[in-house]
């Protein structure tokens, strides 16, 4: 599949993407020097746009209440710390999303947790889970993935081969159907592809670590039923993991 | 490029005849100089408050929010990185990211979306105001936004002015999600390109 994340900076530049998806983009743009000269060009284009907006100008009283607030704030030094920059903070953000998760599953050789929405629980961050998804995300060698799912929805897989783990942020994706749940798989060459996770009956969206990813080739997810398939069977995507 | 657009580039004013420029007063207000930062307002906060409102459509909020993000400029002007781009893009990315958090935070999406219908006629923009460099800008922009497709001016301008996800535009559009993100950025780079865009001399 050649719909790479790349093709994001456009959606980007113009904040039309997710928290989610705006992390992981942020994310490669950290390992891509030509993706942040193009989204730096795209957002200056972007910027442009505000030049057709100017009604009228706003009321004497904001420059005044504008100033003397200034005025009361101190100034940050020059030279962000990398835990201020924007980019780390929102991918922390995600990173605590992901790991307040729940522990639905775990086959032998894949760890699964599966969250239902994005609500941050502290208690939970602070947890061994917690510290297993950030260590994906936060590895030195992780890579983001991102495709969208047929026929709608969208996949971000994270992987680091270092940790031998993944993360699996899913979205979007149209109701499985009566009695039916989505199932994620990795794939290497020609071996039969291995079950690493199955999401709730009905869940259209989950956080999951799958692994080991080591030697895995491809990503996929396919739509099966609520027990789960030995061999998959109605593939909704797949994102190659290279 | 031998597109005349590229001629007309109006980044950096070339005399005294315009507004200050905002790259060189927001190095001031780095350096704490707040006739510098009262300068760096009468520049930019007319299209910083004009494109708050229009993606807000709410005055009151716009003002709030305004208000919010010219301080958040002083605040953290030290942490401006020319090389990275100008001034006023960056201003104006912070301006229009925190409508759009607002904007989603907010599920009032019903309530806006009857506004935008009603708001989408012209309004009569008060030339009086408006100075002859920032009247030549916004024509430039206007010329540049008309050479779009117009499937790709549309993705372009419900994200931007409408603060909605691309993938939000693809519902309203019933277009695939992939064909939507290609149009944005298809979209602004043929923009880029008509307006002279071009940050490889910066350093």
């Amino acid at each position: 599949m050649s719909g790479d994340i790349h093709t994001l900076a456009g959606a980007y530049a113009l904040d039309a993407v997710d928290e989610v998806e705006g992390a992981a983009f942020e994310r490669h743009l950290t390992e891509c020097a030509a993706c942040r000269s193009e989204v730096a060009e795209l957002r200056e284009t972007a910027a442009r746009l505000a030049d057709d907006t100017v009604l009228e100008a706003p009321s004497p009283g904001l420059r005044e209440r504008t100033l003397a607030q200034a005025a009361r704030t101190p100034q940050l030094r020059p030279g962000a710390g990398a835990e201020d920059r924007p980019a780390a903070r929102r991918w922390r953000r995600v990173a605590v999303a992901a790991a307040a998760a729940v522990v639905v599953a775990g086959g032998a050789s894949a760890v699964t947790w599966s969250v239902g929405s994005d609500r941050i629980s502290d208690e939970r961050a602070d947890s061994d889970q917690a510290r297993q998804v950030a260590a994906v995300l936060n590895a030195p060698d992780a890579r983001v993935f991102d495709e969208p799912l047929s026929p709608v929805g969208a996949a971000t897989v994270v992987v680091s081969r270092d940790r031998d783990r993944g993360v699996v942020l899913l979205r979007d994706l149209p109701d499985p159907g009566p009695g039916r749940a989505y199932q994620l798989w990795l794939i290497r060459g020609a071996e039969p592809a291995r079950s690493v996770g199955l999401l709730t009956a009905g869940a259209r969206e989950s956080t999951t670590v799958i692994g080991p990813v080591a030697a895995a080739g491809t990503f996929g997810v396919s739509n099966e039923p609520a027990a789960g398939s030995s061999a998959p069977t109605r593939i909704v995507g797949l994102v190659t993991l290279s | 490029m031998s597109d005349p657009e590229k001629a007309r580039r109006l980044r950096s004013v070339p005399d005294g005849t315009g507004p200050p420029d905002a790259d060189e007063l927001l190095s001031r207000v780095a350096r704490g100089d707040e006739t510098a930062f009262a300068a760096l307002y009468d520049t930019v906060a007319g299209r910083v408050h004009g494109l708050v409102r229009r993606v807000l459509r709410d005055p009151a909020q716009a003002e709030e929010v305004t208000q919010e993000v010219l301080v958040e400029v002083w605040r953290t002007a030290a942490r401006f990185d020319a090389a990275r781009g100008s001034a006023s893009a960056w201003i104006l990315t912070m301006a229009h990211r925190r409508s759009v958090d607002r904007v989603r935070a907010e599920q009032a999406r019903t309530n806006r979306a009857a506004q935008v219908a009603a708001a989408e006629n012209h309004v009569p923009y008060d030339e009086v105001v408006e100075h002859v460099t920032a009247r030549l800008e916004r024509e430039q922009v206007r010329r540049c936004l008309g050479r779009l497709t117009p499937v790709q001016r549309e993705a372009v301008t419900l994200a931007y002015y409408g603060g909605h996800t691309y993938r939000e535009v693809a519902d309203q559009l019933g277009t695939p999600l992939p064909t939507v993100k290609t149009r944005m950025r298809d979209g602004l780079i043929r923009m880029r390109d008509c307006l002279g865009i071009d940050l490889e001399g910066r350093a």
